[in-house]
Order: C-alpha cells, then sequence, then structure tokens
C-alpha cells in the first residue's frame, strides 16, 4: 500500500515537473517580461527624477518655472486621520464573511528608497462572521479568530508610489497581519491573503490637478524626510 | 516489520520506472519541441528577462544610494521637515502655486469622492527659497 502511494507521489511530482510545456512557460515569461518591463520604466523615471531634484537642490530656479509640494511623514498621517475610521463590508476582505471592518488608523509612516513608503494601519471587526460550513474540529478556531479580529489586527504595509501622467498611484500589499488577540500563524497568514488579493487589490490613485492652476505634477520624489511633488506649467 | 520493508521494495521497484518513465517524457516533450519557433521564442525571452532583472537590481542599488544622498541634500539646502509646505525659489516669478483653499488632490475611497485642499500663510523667504507654509485638509463628501 505504502509503495503504491509512493508510486502515486512519485507520479504527481514528476507530473508537475512535465506540466511545464513550451506553451506555458512562454505564457509565464511573457508576464514576467511585461512585469520587468513596467518596473525598468518606473526605476528610470524614479531615477530621472532623482537626478532633477538633485540639481534643483544644488541650483534653485535654474530648473525653471517650477514649484514643489512637500509632505512629511506626519502630514501625511494627519490626511489619513480625517478620512478614517472607515467602515468597509468584510466581505471586501472574504467572500463569506458578513459584518463590518472598520479601518481605525493609519499610523508608523517612513518613507523609504525606490519610492517606497511603509506604514501600519489598524482594522477591527465589528460583529465579522463567517458564514461558510465548518467542520465541527475547527468551529472553535474560527470562533477564536472571530473574537481576534474584533480586538484588532495590525497590518503592516507596503506602498508603491509612482507617477501615472498627473496621477500618484499607491500600490499596497501587506507584509504581515497581527490578530492583538488569539494570534494564530495560520489565521494571520490567510488573512494577510485575502487583505492583498481582495481588499488591497486595486491601487488607490490620487489626481494632483491643481484647481485653477496652470501648472501640472510633473515628478514625484520620496526621500527620507519628505514626499516631493514637482509641479510646472 | 517485514511488511513495511515488502512496501520499500515495492516502492522501489515502482519508484524507478515511474520516474525513468516521467523523465523520458519530459525529456522528448522538451527535445521534440527543441528548434520550435516556440521554443526559441521562449529562450530568447528568458534570456531577456534575466538580462532586464539584473538591469533593475542595478537600478535599485543606485536609487537606494540615491535616497541617502537626497536626504543629505535637503538638510544641506535648509529644506527639513516641511509637511504640507508649497516652495518655489525666491528669484523669479512662479505660476501655478494653489491659492488658498483650492483642490490640490482628489481621490476616491469606496466609491466616494474626497478632495485635498491646502490653505497658505504667507510666504517667508528662507535663503534661496519661498516657503508658503500650508494647512492641508481632506473633504469628505
Amino acid at each position: 500500500m505504502r509503495g503504491l502511494r509512493l508510486g502515486l507521489a512519485l507520479v504527481a511530482l514528476a507530473g508537475m515537473g512535465c506540466a511545464t510545456d513550451p506553451a506555458s512557460r512562454l505564457r509565464a515569461a511573457e508576464k514576467e517580461n511585461q512585469r520587468l518591463t513596467q518596473q525598468v520604466q518606473d526605476a528610470d523615471r524614479a531615477l530621472q527624477s532623482v537626478g532633477a531634484y538633485t540639481e534643483e537642490l544644488r541650483s534653485p530656479g535654474k530648473s525653471g518655472r517650477s514649484f514643489n509640494l512637500y509632505f512629511t511623514p506626519a502630514s501625511l498621517e494627519q490626511q489619513a486621520s480625517r478620512v478614517l475610521p472607515m467602515r468597509m463590508p468584510a466581505r471586501s476582505f472574504h467572500e463569506k464573511l458578513q459584518g463590518d471592518v472598520i479601518v481605525e488608523r493609519l499610523y508608523d509612516v517612513r518613507f523609504g528608497p525606490g519610492n517606497t513608503l511603509t506604514c501600519r494601519a489598524l482594522l477591527r471587526g465589528d460583529n465579522v462572521r463567517y458564514t461558510g460550513s465548518v467542520p465541527k474540529a475547527y468551529q472553535a478556531e474560527v470562533r477564536r479568530f472571530q473574537s481576534g479580529v474584533a480586538a484588532g489586527v495590525v497590518a503592516d504595509l507596503v506602498v508603491d508610489l509612482s507617477l501615472s501622467d498627473t496621477s500618484l498611484v499607491a500600490r499596497a500589499s501587506a507584509m504581515r497581519t497581527k490578530l492583538q488577540a488569539n494570534s494564530s500563524a495560520n489565521a494571520e497568514g490567510m488573512l494577510r491573503q485575502q487583505v492583498n488579493e481582495r481588499a488591497l487589490r486595486l491601487p488607490f490613485t490620487f489626481d494632483l490637478t491643481i484647481q485653477g492652476a496652470g501648472a501640472v505634477p510633473r515628478r514625484m520624489v520620496l526621500t527620507a524626510n519628505h514626499l516631493v511633488v514637482t509641479y510646472a506649467p | 516489520m517485514r511488511g513495511s520493508l515488502r512496501d520499500m521494495k515495492m516502492s522501489r521497484w515502482y519508484g524507478w520506472p515511474v520516474l525513468a518513465l516521467c523523465a523520458a517524457g519530459c525529456a522528448s516533450g522538451r527535445g521534440g519541441r527543441s528548434g520550435s519557433a516556440t521554443e526559441r521564442r521562449l529562450e530568447d525571452l528568458e534570456a531577456r528577462n534575466a538580462a532586464m532583472q539584473q538591469e533593475l537590481s542595478r537600478k535599485q542599488v543606485e536609487l537606494n544610494q540615491s535616497f541617502q544622498a537626497l536626504s543629505q541634500a535637503e538638510a544641506a539646502a535648509g529644506l527639513n521637515n516641511l509637511g504640507c509646505v508649497g516652495v518655489a525659489p525666491a528669484t523669479g516669478q512662479v505660476q501655478g502655486l494653489p491659492r488658498s483653499g483650492a483642490v490640490h488632490a482628489q481621490f476616491v475611497l469606496r466609491g466616494q469622492p474626497h478632495r485635498m485642499t491646502v490653505t497658505f500663510s504667507p510666504p517667508r523667504t528662507s535663503g534661496p527659497w519661498r516657503l508658503s507654509q500650508g494647512t492641508c485638509t481632506v473633504v469628505k463628501p
């Protein structure tokens, strides 16, 4: 019996290896090529922006009729606090959840290299219930998860910023989610996956067009101290 | 004990032919198509991807280094801790700085449009810069 199982496992393993036929490998390589092309373009643009900003710091006014708007991590947190708390249906995180998730606050904003910022989001479940069928053996675990979410979840986020035409595009992903109570690696891992696949699937877009002004955003640079948006006619 | 020994022997007998068959199958799958247009395109694409990955890594290293340098350059230029501040060169006419109260950003959150506005204090000159301290607010619908 064990021999048969081993045989089947070997067939399955070998089958996985064989499944990478040229056509599917080509599709994967094309997808990877698109991703890399975009990332190289973003990196090029970021390097150009850094070069232009460095030059401007050395020689103010030489870059022509431009001006900058500066934001610190603290000022971004303050602006986020005017939007939060924000209530969203729990099914935004998982189709079989009912109740609400409240995004309480955004904090610990830090600017990093490569136009990337990190921050933390505090979430809290309000009457969150799993509506799928749960085997009896796992019901206690689900109850622990529900009360854990009600106690609060801290999500560690990494946000990639880029400028696309006149919009600042923020692509966020959760690196870790931590239940404030009833911590469980399994539940937290699943929660992180759902946050990334559903709630953060689409990027946040900020249209930076200034109303009634003749200048448009030309570049964006993130330093350790500031988010700098440069406008020019 | 004897049973498990027998199972091990069986697994050896089952395992090797299965592996050999699959290896042969994979080899024939690749070998049979080597030189095909798909295979050549795949090799070309994988080589380009590897080169692009290296290029990207180089640029990321460059960006990381410039990140440190920029912070020092800002400090040297006297631009520190500017939260919601409009900055323009002190010399020359600058057009386009938002009027106080003007919307400078808009975004949609959960289907609701939000607007960000800024109200500026009178500008002050600091070295070669003209700084206009602003108060940024978010207007909910």
